[in-house]
């Protein structure tokens, strides 16, 4: 997927041009280039066209996009209760944070005594 | 066995209404956190156990019935006798019948709905962290993924592989000591498979929303293992890095959305800052360790005190009643190839029935004593529990320079709680700290 995002989206690649790009840094099967872009495309994160015999694929959604929706699924309105996180930190509201920031404030200013 | 019913529908009952205050009371400072929650987790445990204790054997009683016609017909014989004194007639069979077959529906949709629920939520963890490792980018740990967002957050997600995510945000405003403390907290929550505890819980919370033993347990579980998880990444790095990681997210996370999680991340924030004595937590595991005993044994004393009565009272009756030997000889065959404590039961109802005057009275009796019982049984705990938990928080308020922290601690809990508006608090805070400047200058 990186490969894909890092390409000009405007020209849809084929299995065998991602393939010679990656053969050259590492010994892989093309084959598991083959599945893996397939895979991709069923689970809807690549769009592909058939040209002649093979396929050509793009990314459906730019890594941003991608990131902003997981983001949103992650970060806002506290989570559904279908997705099981373990924030660091809860999100809270504004005006809460604030009066928090001030007790941490004061705690920390205590350990430092 | 129906007496065993009783017995374990008795014990869920008192737990349901007498637990969440005491566990709550005991778990709610944190100071044996990993303790509270198998406490949290036996009470939830030992209740919904003896539900589903209950309804299988339910079932089971219906089913023998089934199989042994004979039987059926011994109890029809004994029914049709009661209805000939105008008593009951074959209803009871029949109501018996509708309510094991109520039971199994219902256990049944309990049981998919919870399989369901847990199921969807582990798909959609993995699913998230698949989807995560292909949008962020690699840090220099395998598992850790960074992602592109404005918010500062840090949270882990189970999957195969599991993966933390730090936003991009959360690692600028962090300094790398900081990063280390949050990511051991992470990871202290993979390890110990957080995300599974939270997922049953959660499932069972949707599934009886109204049964506050398993709502308010779902929520203090994960508050217990927030804390468990701080233990954890501050003795690996430190408390002050961890506490100082969790007030810069604080501070940098723009957040706009609700949960009223704000006292949660404060107690957190103030374990982190003074630790709980040694003293306090030996204390306060002591008292867990017992509430946690006595649930263990409560289903069991449950049990064997119906069980005794059916067998130790049962036979008393026939004495008082003067039936004798006599008596199980004229019975009627089929009703001897009864279980004996069943048959005694049998036996005894139809006798108290001719008698006449012992009939409801001593089955009045016999409950009453049980819930009398139990009564002394949860009171003795509650009375033990609080004297134990005095004993824990008295040092600590006892203690602590001159009282005038305290004072000040309390009132930014009050004002975090909300209970207090801006102004108020900076007018009180003000008002203390005149009074402190005045008593340190004299």
């Amino acid at each position: 997927m990186d490969r894909i995002w890092r390409r000009d989206s405007a020209i849809p690649t084929t299995v065998r041009e991602l393939f010679d790009e990656l053969a050259g840094e590492r010994s892989i099967a093309y084959t598991t280039v083959m599945s893996t872009m397939d895979n991709l495309h069923t689970k809807g994160w690549l769009a592909r066209e058939r040209d002649g015999k093979a396929y050509r694929y793009w990314p459906t959604l730019s890594r941003e996009q991608h990131s902003a929706r997981l983001m949103r699924e992650a970060l806002d309105g506290g989570g559904s209760p279908e997705l099981v996180l373990q924030h660091f930190v809860e999100q809270i509201g504004a005006e809460e944070s604030e009066r928090l920031r001030s007790v941490l404030r004061r705690l920390a200013k205590g350990t430092n005594q | 066995m129906i007496s065993v019913v009783v017995g374990l529908l008795l014990y869920s009952m008192a737990m349901l209404v007498a637990a969440p205050p005491l566990l709550w009371a005991m778990t709610g400072s944190g100071n044996a956190p990993r303790l509270g929650v198998v406490t949290w987790l036996s009470a939830i445990g030992t209740v919904v156990g003896s539900w589903v204790a209950t309804s299988v054997m339910v079932i089971i009683e219906v089913i023998s019935h089934w199989t042994h016609p004979r039987t059926v017909a011994a109890s029809c014989l004994a029914r049709l006798q009661r209805t000939m004194s105008g008593d009951a007639g074959i209803a009871p069979q029949i109501t018996l019948l509708a309510i094991a077959a109520a039971v199994t529906v219902a256990a049944a949709i309990i049981g998919v709905r919870l399989a369901t629920a847990v199921l969807g939520m582990r798909a959609r963890a993995h699913e998230h962290a698949r989807a995560v490792r292909l949008v962020g980018h690699r840090t220099g740990e395998a598992d850790v993924v960074m992602v592109e967002a404005a918010k500062a957050a840090a949270y882990c997600v189970a999957g195969r592989p599991p993966a933390i995510v730090v936003t991009s945000a959360a690692r600028a405003a962090l300094d790398d000591r900081q990063l280390a403390a949050v990511l051991a907290h992470e990871r202290a929550h993979l390890a110990g498979h957080h995300a599974v505890i939270v997922s049953v819980l959660r499932a069972l919370a949707a599934v009886f929303p109204r049964i506050s033993l398993i709502t308010e347990g779902e929520q203090q579980v994960s508050r217990l293992l927030e804390m468990c998880a701080d233990d954890v990444a501050a003795r690996r790095h430190s408390s002050r890095a961890l506490l100082s990681g969790l007030i810069t997210l604080c501070t940098a996370a723009p957040a706009e959305a609700l949960a009223a999680a704000d006292l949660a991340v404060l107690a957190r924030a103030e374990r982190l800052a003074r630790p709980p004595k040694e003293s306090m937590k030996v204390k306060t595991r002591a008292a867990l360790t017992s509430v946690i005993a006595i649930m263990a044994a409560g289903p069991l004393i449950a049990v064997a005190d119906c069980v005794w009565r059916s067998h130790v009272w049962g036979p008393a009756m026939h004495a008082n009643l003067n039936i004798g030997p006599a008596g199980l000889v004229a019975a009627p065959a089929p009703l001897k190839a009864l279980g004996h404590s069943e048959f005694g039961k049998a036996v005894s109802m139809m006798m108290m029935m001719d008698d006449g005057h012992w009939g409801w009275g001593s089955w009045i009796l016999t409950t009453g004593t049980t819930i009398v019982f139990w009564a002394l049984v949860i009171t003795a705990v509650v009375v033990l529990a609080r004297y134990l938990l005095s004993l824990s928080q008295r040092p600590a308020g006892t203690t602590h320079a001159g009282g005038a922290g305290n004072a000040e601690q309390v009132l930014a809990e009050r004002y975090a709680r909300g209970e207090i508006d801006d102004e108020e608090y900076q007018r009180r805070l003000g008002l203390l700290r005149q009074n402190i400047a005045s008593t340190t200058s004299t």
